[in-house]
């Protein structure tokens, strides 16, 4: 557990990447409203309602020669703070006060995010290369509507 | 959508919701510099079938 751990972007977008940060976001099951997905095969259901992605991986990324920046390969959420390596799926991942979500899997890339990453490679961000290094996919377990406003 | 309940144990440390909290979904907001916190996955117990199943 770590305490300092935050939010430090929410991503969204009508499709695509990049995904553009907004100053809040209300979500659901199907995740955050004002996002949408082209491809919804691969996006968009209850179990993969959620992309998050670690800052501190891109960080990494970004000192290896990538041009990745936060939401730039399509992750909805950008947290600082966690043992990304330890974020595996089952883990369970508290969002402010009013959502939990639960991971259940890691995200394939694929070839629309190559744009972030040098040499138009993402093997980076590939769970196959880079075990716990990708992004991950969540489902939302809880909210609360009566406190949507956040202070 | 709604959350369906079908099975917790062990899964959830003292800053996150018991089972019995998890209630059907609805919807919430955050914000950046919200605080996260994270439970991880017991793997081992994952493996053995005695982790979180959590449906929507």
């Amino acid at each position: 557990m770590t305490g300092s751990a935050h939010i430090v972007q929410i991503n969204v977008s009508a499709g695509g990447v990049p995904k553009r940060a907004v100053p809040s976001a209300q979500v659901t099951a199907l995740g955050l409203q004002g996002d949408a997905h082209r491809d919804r095969e691969q996006h968009g259901e209850p179990d993969r309602a959620l992309c998050l992605f670690s800052q501190e991986r891109i960080r990494a990324l970004q000192a290896g020669g990538h041009s990745i920046a936060a939401g730039s390969i399509g992750e909805n959420l950008t947290i600082e703070g966690i043992d990304w390596g330890a974020v595996t799926p089952g883990s369970y991942l508290r969002l402010g006060a009013e959502v939990v979500a639960q991971v259940t899997r890691y995200m394939s890339p694929c070839a629309n995010i190559t744009g972030s990453l040098r040499d138009r490679d993402y093997s980076p961000v590939s769970q196959n290369r880079y075990p716990r290094d990708n992004r991950a996919c969540a489902r939302v377990l809880q909210g609360n509507p009566s406190r949507t406003g956040i202070p | 959508m709604v959350g369906v309940l079908i099975a917790c144990s062990g899964a959830f440390g003292s800053d996150l919701p018991s089972p019995r909290e998890i209630r059907r979904f609805k919807s919430g907001s955050f914000a950046p510099g919200d605080a996260v916190s994270a439970r991880h996955a017991d793997e081992r117990a994952i493996a053995a079938g005695r982790g979180a199943e959590v449906t929507l």
